[in-house]
């Protein structure tokens, strides 16, 4: 919220007082200034291994076959390229992968089913298939907010 | 064969047998088409909305079988894209007991009956049933409201209504559906996505009832009282092991001419305390997201009705991993809704409408709607 501390404070009280006060979930102490733990240290290696290769770059979707369907390769070698610092097809103000910054990476949009909130596609990633779970998003995330370093 | 493909087949197979019910039984075609434009200067909550034109079509099939045996189908086009909204049969033997199955409309709240635009005169939901055309929807923020609305899911519903007295009626209905679905935190988009199936063994179930009291008189002053309570609690991970639970109250009058509603809703979402990168301490594994409505609807001549309201909502608890470095631990939005409806001619309305969003973890913002629409 922009405008003043006392506003802030109103706007949440008032909120508080509609909903009879209702105890919510306790929360502890912020954590390292907001950043996302490096801790689960994903590499690009990996994430080709775990998620990429297995889960994206099939014959028909994002492969370097004359067959795929997608616009872009994500097989070994060539998804690198294809992800970081590249313009979105669908949305060219974003890019695939911006490093440092999940939450403006249009790859974690389209993954996370959120790429309509921007005027993409709606459609989540991968297409017709189960959705990568929590904790291999947060590999992806975790990887781009170190910088998507080529590791 | 895609997941989409896959629903669509189902349906169309559902769709042959109806006809064997069509040639039989009373076929009622209905529909609705409603655009709206969303628009705000803030550039901040465009780059965070569903901002701009976006179509609502929706086309309803019913075919009365026989007296107590009824089939119901009806394809949206909208945000989701083109989707088989609805498909259940229906047995209505007695009043006291009723059955749907099949792709149902889950009721949670008063809402839950007039989500569709020509339902309701606003151009916008209640924040605890908004689902996308809210400012900072978004996973990595509020991720919508408390049951964004329509929840259609696969299962079952048994209802029923009865009279206490003359003048009190009571509704009451229970059901067992697939249940929202996410890893951390729901996932409305996967709800939306064919093939619609469950993401796990476990049925979600929940519950709600109405007692409405009618007047006896045309001109007392207060007409039509109903209070409602609901309630739904399931597992919504695929292991089946972190659960949700959604509980509201609503009440709605008539008061000489005018309506007034007013709703409340809770959702507690159990979240993964495992996962790296939570930006706070957690002490309570779970999130809550709450929030309230109230509203005056008043026809002020035949063709223009008024609307005012007041609704506010709150996200309380750790942001998720990756989530908008402004979401902080307690998030709230205050809005306050003015709208206007005129209805040109029969079944064909336009809707004007101004909200101002007061938000505690982002910028305030004007926002304005200019709707037009139809029913058949």
């Amino acid at each position: 919220m922009t405008g003043p501390l006392h506003t802030k404070v109103l706007v949440a009280a008032l909120v508080a007082a509609a909903l009879g006060g209702c105890e919510g979930p306790r929360v502890g102490a912020q954590s390292d200034g907001g950043a996302i733990d490096p801790g689960s240290l994903a590499t690009v290696s990996r994430l080709q291994d775990d998620i990429f290769t297995p889960k994206c770059a099939s014959v028909s979707c994002h492969a370097a076959s004359a067959n795929s369907l997608a616009p872009m390769s994500l097989e070994p070698g060539e998804s690198y390229r294809n992800l970081v610092g590249v313009p979105s097809t669908q949305v060219p103000s974003l890019r695939r992968v911006e490093p440092g910054d999940p939450a403006r990476s249009y790859l974690m949009l389209k993954l996370r089913g959120a790429a309509s909130g921007v005027g993409g596609a709606p459609s989540r990633m991968p297409l017709g298939k189960p959705s990568l779970t929590e904790e291999e998003l947060q590999n992806l995330e975790s990887w781009i907010h170190r910088g998507a370093p080529n590791d | 064969m895609t997941d989409s493909s896959r629903a669509w087949c189902a349906a169309l197979l559902c769709s042959l047998g109806l006809l064997p019910a069509l040639a039989l039984g009373d076929v009622n075609v209905s529909g609705s088409a409603y655009v709206d434009y969303l628009g705000t200067r803030s550039p901040s909550a465009r780059a965070s909305s569903l901002s701009g034109i976006t179509p609502e079509l929706a086309l309803k099939v019913e075919v009365d079988a026989t007296e107590h045996l009824s089939f119901s189908a009806k394809a949206c086009l909208g945000c989701h894209g083109v989707s088989p909204e609805r498909f259940h049969a229906e047995w209505t033997p007695k009043p006291w007991i009723n059955a749907q199955a099949g792709r149902i409309v889950v009721p949670f709240g008063d809402f839950s009956m007039r989500y569709d635009p020509s339902g309701h005169a606003t151009a916008s939901k209640p924040l605890i049933y908004e689902m996308g055309r809210m400012l900072y929807f978004r996973s990595d923020q509020f991720n919508l409201g408390v049951v964004p609305t329509p929840y259609v899911d696969n299962g079952v519903l048994l209802y029923g209504q009865a009279w206490l007295k003359d003048s009190v009626q009571v509704w009451y209905g229970g059901y067992a559906v697939g249940g929202f679905k996410g890893e951390n935190d729901l996932d409305w988009s996967s709800l939306y996505q064919a093939y619609f199936n469950d993401n796990n063994a476990e049925p979600s179930g929940g519950a709600r009832v109405v007692a409405t009291y009618s007047a006896s008189s045309d001109s007392a002053l207060l007409k039509d009282l109903s209070l409602g309570a609901s309630f739904m609690y399931g597992h919504y991970n695929r292991a089946a092991n972190r659960s949700y639970l959604a509980a509201g109250l609503d009440l709605s009058s008539r008061v000489g001419p005018l309506t007034l509603r007013a709703e409340g809703a809770l959702r507690r979402t159990d979240i993964d305390a495992s996962l790296p990168g939570y930006r706070y301490e957690i002490v309570d594994p779970w999130i809550e997201t709450a929030g309230f409505y109230g509203e005056i609807q008043h026809p002020v001549t035949e063709w223009l009705v008024v609307s005012y309201r007041f609704d506010g909502l709150r996200r309380q608890g750790v942001p998720l991993p990756g989530s908008d470095a402004r979401l902080s631990a307690v998030s709230t939005i205050l809005r306050y809704t003015q709208g206007v409806q005129v209805n040109i001619a029969s079944g064909l309305f336009a809707k004007l409408g101004y909200e101002y969003w007061l938000l505690s973890d982002f910028p305030t913002a004007h926002v304005f709607h200019l709707g037009a629409g139809g029913a058949f």
